[in-house]
């Protein structure tokens, strides 16, 4: 009975001219996203090339070890041709130097801010926007449609439980929907693996799991509007409330629930930071170019009572002692302040962390933010992939300083005028270019399965509020007045 | 007659639930915007100050204007916060050194990623997404679903002349659409007064401006959806067809132009003119590192006095002044050559993404607005220009202050350790009160009205074009 009242429901959407429309729709959006994602991978696989080339080239050229720096590039992930996130609106390289914090910097948009004109287009906002409206655009004449055409009286009035009908009105419409949905998909990612895009095994995993969670996503949209159907008497209003809540839900809450959060939580700007950071170095200097200048003042006196020749024993004996008290004395400077803007930055990214938490769990009311955030975590997308990278930053530069100290063999440019015999300088570093094949290597970090097991509330989030909205129509419709 | 079906129209159309409720949710949403605009822009400027305010605290205490080195930020501006434009994709700090290249960094998203996930709800997303769905959920069945009523046709059988009826209706219908939003509109108006966000004449102008081209693209949606009523036959098929033309417009169209933007001109990366600067700036240094080197064979073979010393650190300052000045010339003209290659490529990039996208009213609206509200593409280097007249600003004070002289991107300090002075003399804290301050200039409002006219005109001829199909295609309206 559940069988032919399925295929009688999917065979009337299937007719209709709803489908078709829904079909080309979709399919054209879908294949476009896909389109408009490869694109950017290339583009951006490219640029990224194109970076470490140039980097290379420099450092071909490099003669000096002082204020040498390198950078580090994002790798391409192909998964954000289906989920960009928030990959276009971080940097996608991070100098690396022992002057400053390594933070992502020149983001997609910021440098072509072309692009950042009308945004991207994924296959996630697709699902979130189109799919969800599609939803109620088959369900909200489901039940107070057939009421109004009369065919719902036709129909309970032959020995089919109401559950039944229910059940079969929400499979069939479900059907309707997902094939318009599948298809395409698995024309684009047919399309991704001809034009070459290497995909593993884990990432067809996510890949999967990013098209259940769509899934799941349009469930939810489909159950509402059953339910609103099946609690309203004419398929009219239905559609006004659908489309309604559709704009709340899927435009309004997501967007008010983050900046709720963003006013709750004050973090200060980057800016502030960078001021404290400057400020605390520019002291630090000073004080140590004083204590220094001190120093010398102390050590030039110490020998003030010999003569020329004396002098000239007395420093040739300690010049070097005094030089590595120097320099043990800047890598205490050094050390101060990279101490001192870590505890910034540490402090900085604790807020932030806070601010995320409660923008996320306030703007999880609607299931399209639930829907984006999951498909972000799945794509590896999301706010953690700036974290991720900056992390990674952060060890690298630790591996890149100790190479530096130990190719350098520490010390900077210097002149050392002396009394009698004129002046030595010695600038650090010859006219030969330097030697950096042993540079160690920035490799991007992995993401771990820690990350899946992350996205798992919010699937089950999606999954309890189509359930929750499907429960409200079945009991709806057992109560529903067919005439 | 036109009087008489006009109110009819307007009643009707007012007095509906579909009206009640879209009208309560629209006003809604126009005073969110308008609440959480002014809300942002509390937000932001009081990030600024305070930034501004710590970067002052943190010159307290230096001695000398040398060490200075101003981190100016763009300020935020009142109509950036109702049409954010690309204000948050682009840097916003800037570093200002005596001399050299300017770079501006940290844009809003990328430091705070967390806005970008759902982007701010703002006057510009009201207009494009919400209120030009809630056009065609009014004028879907303005035609086709009077004809499914049968009222048409009752309608057409007293002596009205089509195109009076039609004329009235399509009024009517603009008029109902368009009027009652004027009241959300102005209340919102009223609530960024009210939470005392400086807006002065010419953003009120402005942002009237903007308000103005919303309502010209919402009519253009009304205006297309009433056409593909008078096109089809049941308003179910025309509901449907203003759908999909809906999606296309809003979402598809202004997005695949840039696809198409991104293949059609190819624009040197930010990272090679970086690279490139480098090089030189690697290079000067190699060959001013040798005239230091002679610099002190000359000079250091004087006597000990300390009058001579302070002599020899004068002409060192001279001669690291022109040494600087001569490099920072070479670098800013490669500069300038660089970025200007940049710009003029980039703007050929712009001009065949927004023909292209200019074909949906829902871009041409995005276009005119952000030029309208100062956040289009030319920001970034409106603001960059400000940053560098700065800088001379700059450079003249700290030179005046100094007596002469500029930092050039390195310091380097000549100290005299004496045995028979004393401590050295006494160093005067520096006021940094005294450090001239950066006041942004929005565009001028004549040539913010010039970049935004051909998109404002565009509108009205969509306008224009879908309205007279419209009215042409009911004359021929089959009504049975």
């Amino acid at each position: 009975m559940l069988r032919a009242l399925i295929e009688k429901e999917w065979k009337s959407v299937l007719l209709s001219p709803k489908f078709a429309a829904t079909f080309a729709v979709t399919a054209a959006l879908i294949l476009l996203s896909i389109a408009i994602g490869v694109g950017e991978y290339r583009a951006f696989e490219a640029q990224q090339a194109a970076g470490q080339r140039l980097l290379a080239e420099e450092h071909l050229e490099q003669t000096s070890w002082v204020g040498l720096s390198t950078r580090i590039f994002r790798g391409v992930d192909p998964l954000h041709i289906f989920a960009g996130g928030v990959h276009h609106d971080i940097g996608r390289l991070a100098r690396i130097s022992n002057q400053q914090a390594p933070l992502l910097q020149q983001s997609i948009y910021s440098d072509d801010s072309i692009l950042a004109m009308f945004r991207s287009f994924d296959l996630s906002l697709v699902v979130q926007l189109v799919l969800s409206l599609f939803a109620i655009l088959f369900t909200y004449d489901a039940l107070s449609g057939e009421r109004e055409a009369g065919t719902l009286r036709l129909m309970l009035s032959n020995a089919v439980p109401r559950s039944l009908v229910v059940l079969a009105k929400f499979l069939g419409t479900w059907l309707a929907l997902a094939v318009p949905f599948t298809l395409p998909v698995l024309l684009g990612l047919l399309a991704i693996v001809l034009a070459g895009i290497p995909l593993d095994g884990g990432q067809w995993q996510r890949i999967a799991l990013l098209l259940l969670a769509s899934g799941l996503y349009f469930t939810v949209f489909m159950a509402f509007g059953i339910a609103v159907s099946a609690l309203t008497r004419r398929s009219s209003t239905a559609f006004l409330v659908l489309l309604v809540s559709w704009v709340l839900l899927v435009l309004v809450i997501p967007r008010i629930g983050l900046l709720a959060a963003v006013y709750q939580v004050p973090v200060p700007t980057v800016a502030e930071i960078e001021s404290q950071k400057a400020g605390f170095e520019t002291r630090q200097r000073e004080a140590y170019r004083r204590q220094l200048e001190a120093t010398w003042i102390e050590r030039q006196r110490q020998m003030a009572g010999l003569d020329e020749a004396g002098q000239e024993a007395y420093e040739d004996a300690n010049l070097w002692r005094w030089l590595e008290e120097d320099e043990a004395a800047r890598k205490r400077l050094e050390t101060d302040l990279a101490q001192h803007a870590m505890r910034l930055d540490e402090d900085l990214r604790h807020r932030k962390a806070q601010q995320e938490q409660l923008a996320f769990s306030l703007s999880r009311l609607s299931p399209a933010s639930a829907y984006r955030l999951v498909a972000m975590r799945i794509a590896g997308s999301g706010i953690e992939l700036k974290e991720r990278y900056e992390t990674a930053a952060r060890g690298y530069l630790e591996a890149f300083s100790r190479f530096v100290d130990e190719g350098s063999g520490g010390g900077g440019d210097m002149v050392i005028r002396r009394r009698g015999s004129g002046h030595r300088s010695s600038f650090m570093g010859t006219q030969e270019p330097l030697d950096l094949s042993d540079m160690p290597r920035f490799d991007a970090p992995r993401r771990d399965a820690a990350t899946l097991v992350a996205a798992l509330p919010d699937l089950g989030l999606l999954a309890t509020q189509a359930l929750a909205c499907f429960a409200v129509g079945f009991v709806a419709f057992l109560r529903y007045d067919v005439r | 007659m036109f009087g008489l079906i006009l109110g009819k129209e307007l009643r009707e159309i007012l007095t509906t639930p579909r009206f009640a409720a879209t009208f309560a949710v629209v006003s809604l949403l126009i005073l969110l915007a308008f609440g959480l605009g002014a809300r942002n822009f509390a937000h932001a400027r009081a990030q600024h100050e305070a930034a501004t305010a710590e970067n002052l605290r943190q010159m307290e205490g230096l001695t000398d204007w040398l060490r200075v080195q101003p981190s100016i930020s763009l300020p935020p501006q009142p109509l950036a916060s109702l049409v954010t434009g690309i204000s948050n994709d682009i840097g916003r700090d800037v570093t200002v050194m005596g001399l050299g290249t300017l770079r501006a960094s940290h844009s809003r998203y990328g430091e705070d990623p967390v806005l970008a996930v759902f982007r701010f709800m703002d006057l510009e997303f009201i207009f494009q997404v919400v209120l030009s769905l809630f056009a065609i959920l009014f004028a879907f069945d303005l035609i086709c679903g009077e004809k499914e009523r049968g009222t048409l046709r009752l309608a057409l059988s007293n002596a009205v002349p089509r195109s009076t009826w039609i004329l009235a209706k399509l009024c009517g219908a603009v008029a109902a659409l368009t009027l009652p939003l004027l009241v959300p509109l102005a209340l919102g108006g009223l609530l960024l007064v009210a939470n005392g966000v400086p807006m002065t004449q010419a953003d009120w102008l402005r942002l009237v401006l903007v308000v103005a081209c919303g309502l010209l693209y919402v009519a253009a949606t009304l205006g297309l959806s009433v056409l593909i009523s008078t096109l089809t036959q049941r308003s179910s098929t025309s509901f449907l067809i203003s759908l999909v033309v809906w999606v296309l417009l809003v979402l598809a169209i202004p997005r695949s132009s840039v696809l198409l933007a991104a293949r059609s001109v190819e624009v040197p990366s930010v990272e090679e003119n970086l690279s490139q600067l480098g090089r030189l700036r690697g290079q000067l240094w190699s060959e001013d590192r040798k005239a230091l080197d002679a610099f002190f064979q000359e000079n250091l073979q004087v006597s000990d006095s300390p009058i001579a010393a302070e002599a020899m650190v004068g002409r060192f300052n001279t001669f690291f002044q022109q040494l600087s000045e001569q490099r920072s010339q070479a670098l800013e003209a490669l500069e300038a050559r660089l970025s200007e290659e940049r710009v003029n490529r980039q703007a050929a990039q712009q001009d065949w993404s927004f023909t292209w996208a200019r074909l949906s009213p829902a871009a041409a609206f995005s276009i005119a607005a952000t030029r309208l509200a100062g956040t289009a593409l030319d920001l970034p280097r409106h603001f960059i220009d400000q940053a560098k007249a700065y800088q001379q600003t700059f450079e003249r004070f700290q030179k005046d202050k100094t007596g002469g002289r500029s930092a050039g991107g390195i310091q380097i300090s000549v100290r005299i350790a004496s045995t028979e002075g004393d401590a050295p003399p006494e160093e005067v804290a520096i006021d940094p009160r005294e450090l001239p301050a950066f006041d942004y200039q929005p565009p001028p409002l004549p040539q913010v009205l010039r970049a935004a006219a051909f998109d404002l005109g565009l509108l009205a001829a969509f306008n224009l074009l879908f309205f007279s199909a419209a009215f042409v295609a009911f004359l021929r309206y089959d009504v049975r």
